[in-house]
């Protein structure tokens, strides 16, 4: 228990005074009659916190004005010295924020750990990569006969220009099937997902904003709901 | 000067001490009522020995008795002038707590 009170203070200090600080802990151990040990321990205790934490400070104390001596001693060498620290912090920042957001964090659906990624398996013909996207008839056919899924929805990227009010802008979107959005487990802030009749061709162009362009564009508007926008320089509802 | 690092000096004003004397010093002196810890004590010693004020011996008050692991501290002339001036400046607190009636005056 001493030992463990005494790893709480900075090596140094443990290094110079440790062995004499056992000793006259047990020296006042030995002096003390039997009935007052709790009350020595409960004595060291506080004693051996408020040291550990005087003795970091101190150590602080000094390390900042050492450096503080050093810097203004030599600025230039100090704003260089500056300047790379803030350079590792900033590199450390953002690879940090990429491998929190892309493998740390769970991914923002209802049941991350149940949603898999399909794909055409093309090794034996032979294609570099092996990994395919499976066409939509393969889709269609998977979807119909496979029983291993709870549900199965399709989507792949779509660049498009929004027209209409204001600057025309070229958006970064996808084009997904009706059932994208219940296999995710997420349902729209605002209005609907896409209905069965709307996922057949030839069916009524609809269209689903994402938060950062209703923001944006339309300014978080609710009324946003049921207008045309044009993509492409075709009406979607 | 903290209370701590005071009493630290008063116990080796009299003579040159290890650190389990001078917690046994300052309690007995104290009739139990400022007791000093081992961490509280060996942080005032590291201090008082960084600002000069004391110093670690390598002579032994009795070598034939003596735990020759045990490190000895000395007041040094400094370290005996801060405690003078110390005191000088509770004597002059004390005086002015007696003039103003605060404690009892002499008699």
């Amino acid at each position: 228990m001493f030992d463990l009170l005494l790893l709480l203070t900075p090596a140094a200090f443990r290094n110079e005074y440790g062995a004499e600080l056992r000793r006259a802990w047990s020296a006042r151990r030995r002096d003390a009659p039997a009935f007052e040990t709790l009350l020595l321990w409960l004595e060291l205790i506080p004693d051996m916190l408020s040291t550990a934490i005087r003795e970091h400070f101190d150590i602080l104390r000094q390390d900042l004005r050492f450096a503080w001596r050093a810097f203004s001693s030599k600025p230039g060498f100090a704003l260089t010295a500056i300047l790379i620290v803030a350079l590792g912090i900033g590199a450390n920042t953002a690879i940090f924020t990429a491998v929190d957001y892309s493998l740390l964090r769970p991914l923002p659906f209802a049941a991350p750990d149940r949603l898999v990624t399909l794909w055409e398996d093309a090794t034996q013909a032979n294609f570099s990569p092996s990994n395919l996207e499976p066409s939509p008839a393969n889709y269609l056919d998977w979807k119909q006969l496979s029983r291993s899924f709870e549900g199965m929805a399709a989507y792949r990227g779509l660049s498009t220009n929004l027209t209409g009010s204001g600057d025309p802008e070229r958006l970064e979107g996808a084009v997904i099937t009706a059932e994208l959005l219940p296999v995710l487990g997420v349902q729209p802030l605002l209005g609907r997902s896409f209905t069965p009749e709307e996922d057949q061709a030839g069916g009524p162009k609809v269209v689903l904003l994402s938060h950062g362009l209703w923001v944006r564009r339309f300014g978080a508007d609710p009324a946003v709901l049921g207008t045309i926008v044009r993509l492409d320089g075709v009406p979607h509802k | 000067m903290t209370p701590a690092c005071f009493q630290i000096l008063l116990s080796l004003a009299g003579e040159d001490r290890h650190g389990y004397a001078i917690m046994q010093d300052i309690a007995s002196r104290s009739g139990g009522k400022f007791k000093l810890g081992p961490g509280t004590l060996y942080t005032n010693i590291r201090r008082l020995l960084e600002a000069g004020l004391i110093e670690e011996i390598d002579e032994r008050p009795d070598a034939a008795i003596d735990d020759e692991r045990r490190r000895y501290y000395r007041i040094t002339r400094s370290g005996r002038r801060a405690a003078q001036s110390e005191a000088q400046r509770m004597e002059v607190l004390l005086r002015q707590a007696r003039i103003t009636g605060l404690l009892p005056r002499k008699t």
